[in-house]
Formats: C-alpha cells, sequence, structure tokens
C-alpha cells in the first residue's frame, strides 16, 4: 500500500506524467460544464443573437433596415410613457424599499429572538403570485376593505363628514398599489442582505464608539453607515432590477392594459408579442438588454472589488 | 441604572415596530383559509360592495359565521380539472428542478472547481443571464422554442427553465465554500474528477444546492408568464396560470384553490428556511 502512494506522489511529481494526466482530466473536466453550456447557447445566447439580427429587418419582408426599428420604437408614444413610468417606479420603489429594509435590519439586529419575525417578513416570497393578486383585488376595489377601513377611521376621525374612496387602480393611485406590492413582496429579501451586510461589521468598532459615549445616532451616521458603502450600492442595484422582475403581480392584478400609469415597459413587450409585431419587439428587447446589462456589469464589478 | 433601562426600553420599541412590520404583511393572507371555508351566501353578503357596487365597502369575518367545507369540496373531489392543473403543476416544477439538478450541478461544479480559458467571461454571462427579467428572453425564446417545434408542449416551458443559469450560481456559491485544501488532499489520494465531486462536492456544497432547489421550487411553482406565452390549451397550464381566471364571483372556490397551492409553497419555505436566506445572500455578497 506505502509503495502504490509513494509511487502515486512520484508520478505526481514527474513534468511529463502530470501533462498527460492534465490533459485528460481537462477533458473529463470539460465534460462537467459541457451539457449545461451548450443548453444555455441553445436557448439563451443563440436565440438572443438571433433576436439582435431580427431588430435590423423588418419582420414580414426580412429586408435590412437599419435602425428604422429602433427609430420606430423610440418614436412610440406607450414606449415614452412606459420609460417615464418605470422611471417614477424606480426613483419612489427603490429608495423606499432600501429605507424600509434597512430600518427593519438595524432594528432586527437588536433582538435577540428574531427568527420568527424575520420568517414572517419572507413569507411574501413564498406566497404564489396568483394567490396575492386574488386578495389585492379584494383589498384595493374602490369598494375594498382598505376604503372599508380607511372610511371607518376616517368618519370616526371627521365627526361624520362623508368619504370617497379611491378606486386604487383605474386612478392615479395605481402607481401606489403596484409600489405597495413591490414593498410588500421585496422587503424580507432585502432585509436579509442588510443583516448579512450588518453582521458581516467588526462588532469591536461600534462597541469602541459606545463606549467613548457616542449615541445611538452617531454610532449609526460615523460608524455603521461608512462600512456599509458596499452593501449600499449591491442592494441599490439588486433593488433596481427587481423593479423590472416585478411584472407578474401586475400583470395580474390589471391586465394587459392598465391605467396609463402602471404600463410599463414589459407590458409593452408582452403585446407586441401576442400581436406578433416581432421587429419592434426585437429592437426593445436589445434596448432594454442593453440597459440590464449595462446595470448587471457595473454591479459584478463592483462585488469583485470589494472581493479583491 | 438609568442607560439600562432606556436600553431596555429601546429593545421593546424595536421589537413592537418589527412584530407589527411582521402582522403588517401577514395579515392579507387571512383571507385564504377563512374565505376557503366561508359560505357562498356570507362571501357574497361581504364580498357585494366589491362584486356588485352598490353602496358601502367591503368587510371580512375573521372567524366565518357559517364554516363549510363546500369549496374543498368542489375542488378537491367534484372538480377532476383541477387535479389536472394541479399535477400539470407538479410535473413541472419537478420536471424543472431535476432538470437543474443533472444539468446545472455539474456546470456549477465546473466552475467553483476548474480553472479554465475564458472561465471568468463565461461566469459573468451566466450571472447577467440569471438577473435579466423574463420579458427581455420571451422573443428569444419563443424563437428557440418554434424552430424546435415545442410551441404549445410542456417542454417549451421545462426546457428554457432547465437551462436556467440562476440555480448554477447557487450552486457554485455553495461549492465556493470548501476549503482548497480539501479537494487538493482529495486529488493527493488519487481520487478523480468524478469522486471528488460526489463524495467531497456534494456533500460539502449541500447548503448551496438546497438554496437553489428552495428557491427554484418557489419560483417554477408561481410561473406565470412562460406559460402564458408558450402554451396554449389550457389543459397544458398550471394552476398559478388558472388561478387569476377565476372572478371574484367565484372566490370561495378561488379561495380554495389558493389553499391548494398555498400549503406546498408554505411547507417548502418551512422547512427550506435557513438555505433560502442563505441563498439571498448567495447573491449580494461578495465571494
Amino acid at each position: 500500500m506505502r509503495e502504490k502512494w509513494q509511487l502515486k506522489w512520484r508520478n505526481k511529481k514527474s513534468g511529463e506524467l502530470k501533462k498527460s494526466v492534465c490533459r485528460k482530466s481537462g477533458i473529463k473536466r470539460l465534460l462537467f460544464l459541457l451539457p449545461g453550456f451548450l443548453g444555455v447557447l441553445l436557448f439563451y445566447l443563440l436565440p438572443f443573437l438571433e433576436v439582435v439580427r431580427r431588430s435590423f429587418f423588418k419582420a414580414g419582408n426580412h429586408a435590412f433596415v437599419g435602425m428604422e426599428n429602433y427609430r420606430a420604437v423610440w418614436n412610440n408614444a406607450a414606449f415614452l410613457r412606459a420609460v417615464r413610468n418605470t422611471a417614477y417606479y424606480m426613483a419612489a420603489g427603490v429608495p423606499l424599499l432600501m429605507g424600509i429594509s434597512l430600518i427593519l435590519a438595524l432594528l432586527m439586529r437588536r433582538l435577540t429572538a428574531r427568527r420568527k419575525l424575520v420568517s414572517a417578513l419572507l413569507v411574501p416570497m413564498a406566497v404564489p403570485a396568483a394567490v396575492m393578486v386574488l386578495v389585492l383585488r379584494i383589498l384595493v376595489d374602490k369598494q375594498g376593505l382598505i376604503n372599508g377601513v380607511l372610511s371607518f377611521v376616517l368618519e370616526r376621525a371627521g365627526g361624520g363628514t362623508a368619504f370617497t374612496g379611491t378606486d386604487y387602480l383605474n386612478s392615479k393611485g395605481a402607481l401606489a398599489v403596484v409600489i405597495g406590492s413591490f414593498l410588500w413582496k421585496n422587503t424580507g429579501y432585502m432585509m436579509i442582505l442588510w443583516l448579512a451586510g450588518l453582521a458581516g461589521l467588526p462588532k469591536e468598532v461600534e462597541e469602541a464608539a459606545a463606549v467613548d459615549g457616542a449615541g445611538r445616532w452617531q454610532r449609526w451616521h460615523y460608524v455603521i453607515r461608512p462600512q456599509l458603502a458596499g452593501s449600499f450600492f449591491t442592494i441599490g442595484m439588486l433593488s433596481v432590477l427587481q423593479i423590472f422582475r416585478s411584472y407578474r403581480e401586475i400583470w395580474m392584478a390589471a391586465g394587459s392594459y392598465p391605467q396609463e400609469n402602471i404600463y410599463f415597459l414589459q407590458h409593452l413587450l408582452q403585446n407586441w408579442y401576442l400581436k406578433l409585431e416581432f421587429d419592434q419587439m426585437a429592437a426593445l428587447t436589445v434596448l432594454l438588454s442593453a440597459v440590464l446589462l449595462v446595470l448587471c456589469l457595473i454591479l459584478q464589478k463592483r462585488l469583485e472589488a470589494d472581493a479583491g | 441604572m438609568e442607560g439600562k433601562s432606556k436600553r431596555y426600553a429601546g429593545a421593546w420599541m424595536a421589537r413592537i415596530i418589527c412584530l407589527s412590520a411582521a402582522v403588517l404583511v401577514c395579515l392579507p393572507l387571512v383571507l385564504i383559509p377563512t374565505g376557503a371555508v366561508m359560505d357562498d351566501m356570507e362571501l357574497r353578503q361581504l364580498l357585494s360592495p366589491v362584486m356588485n357596487g352598490g353602496g358601502g365597502y367591503a368587510k371580512w369575518h375573521l372567524v366565518p359565521l357559517y364554516p363549510t367545507i363546500e369549496h374543498c369540496y368542489r375542488v378537491f373531489i367534484a372538480s377532476p380539472s383541477f387535479y389536472q392543473l394541479f399535477w400539470n403543476t407538479v410535473g413541472m416544477t419537478a420536471a424543472i428542478l431535476a432538470g437543474q439538478l443533472f444539468i446545472g450541478l455539474p456546470s456549477a461544479w465546473a466552475f467553483a472547481a476548474f480553472r479554465f480559458p475564458g472561465r471568468d467571461v463565461l461566469f459573468g454571462l451566466y450571472v447577467v443571464l440569471m438577473l435579466l427579467p423574463f420579458q427581455v428572453m420571451l422573443l428569444p425564446q419563443y424563437l428557440v422554442v418554434q424552430k424546435l417545434g415545442l410551441y404549445g408542449e410542456p417542454a417549451s416551458v421545462i426546457l428554457p427553465a432547465v437551462f436556467s443559469t440562476f440555480p448554477v450560481f447557487l450552486m457554485y456559491r455553495g461549492f465556493t465554500q470548501i476549503e482548497k485544501e480539501v479537494l487538493e488532499a482529495a486529488r493527493l489520494d488519487g481520487a478523480g474528477e468524478m469522486q471528488i465531486f460526489l463524495f467531497v462536492g456534494l456533500p460539502l456544497g449541500r447548503t448551496g444546492i438546497q438554496a437553489a432547489m428552495v428557491l427554484g421550487f418557489l419560483e417554477y411553482w408561481n410561473l406565470v408568464e412562460q406559460p402564458m406565452a408558450f402554451l396554449e390549451e389550457q389543459r397544458d397550464w398550471p394552476l398559478s396560470l388558472y388561478l387569476p381566471q377565476l372572478t371574484i364571483e367565484q372566490a370561495g372556490f378561488a379561495f380554495a384553490v389558493s389553499v391548494a397551492v398555498l400549503i406546498p409553497a408554505l411547507f417548502v419555505f418551512a422547512l427550506g428556511q435557513d438555505a433560502l436566506e442563505e441563498g439571498i445572500t448567495y447573491v449580494g455578497m461578495k465571494k
């Protein structure tokens, strides 16, 4: 047995043998990756390249039209509206999500038995969108439960002044519903990320500051906040990406042609798909993925720099 | 002494705020089990402002006046189409997760254990793909599905999901938690690549695998856009696409279906919460 081990050790050391072993294991190693990679190539990369190609051609007669499809998208009123709506959604949704989840994480951190509370905030991740939307419809209807509670409270407090509920999904309040459901779904998720970021900070610094008489606010401002810069960035980026991934609930709650304030780029893509307008859809797909690609690359660079 | 009581009060404040947030998040879900056992008369009476307009606002009873199993009976016993859709969901989810294990697990191992030319670029590409929303891939995947003649087949939903790069990333992160020395020791002892993968990688990297399975289950149990885009026949649909078709007049039935959809998801959530949290932090944390 011992000779066998020594032999193996010697083989490892002799360069010639090692090389051939390497080549053989190189092929074996390649086999680990190959099936998955071929699938990614077939179902993601190649068709995406085909879409990039098609974005320069007319759908019907396959004539080359240069930037024509992009121009058509750019001049489309629905596109401009969708971009503006997405910007509003992002401008309100991302800071709210980051702020609320950060505050909850800072509070949670102080609790010793927080497991059940964390679970409760994560439950929305397990609730299928269809189930959530069923409840949502009853909550936010013009005569739904939210308005019911509001009227009950306000009419009591206002000494009998009549209260008229808003039809949230069919009025300007639609964006508020969308943001509400976005927060409901994602707060727990982002809180976990904040908690992980906070857990990575060295305790000693904060304790030293406390010993030196720094108050809670001072410790947050001078000790914790600067150290969380990396988390701020990552969580911000993920929140932005999450905005783009929150279409399912919106579509199920408000349909393909919702109130105009919650008509997003995803609606546009989906509706062009159903109408088989593939040339403009291809151009929009390329545009949107270019923007998201830049976001993803910045995020990656940052994560690597942190690790570096 | 005073400082201590102040800190004590602060901790109580924190507890109360967190508790109210948790209650606020979970409260809407109370409607589902109560609605599922409420009889039609009561539901119609409570929800009539939502159903028919008229005056007043919808109300709710946390304890039904006349509890009934009528809806559950209709869902689970009287309507065979429910089972068709339920098993569609189960089958789709199981096929996707099995495929991801079979295909994605070796890929993840390749990224974690080996260095090869182009590895970093390729991995970066995988990460970008996992972060893109489905609508961006809608047209590309439609083209492939059409080309392969899979349009309308369950495979059109299953196959692209099998090659999703998100589980590869999660499992990769699980594998990177293994100490390099362990792998080197195994290699030195003459273990083959396959042996290292099976007997060192899999047991030590199981958190990543669990995270991928839990997050994957919750995602694919909840499929909407993909089946909507690629499956035409309702008999091929998963429950998650069927449920929104039910109108508010069928609220009791819809609640009972919701319970059936919700229970497996909550079950997996409860069992896999640690893996789930681990998976979330994998995405947002540095290597």
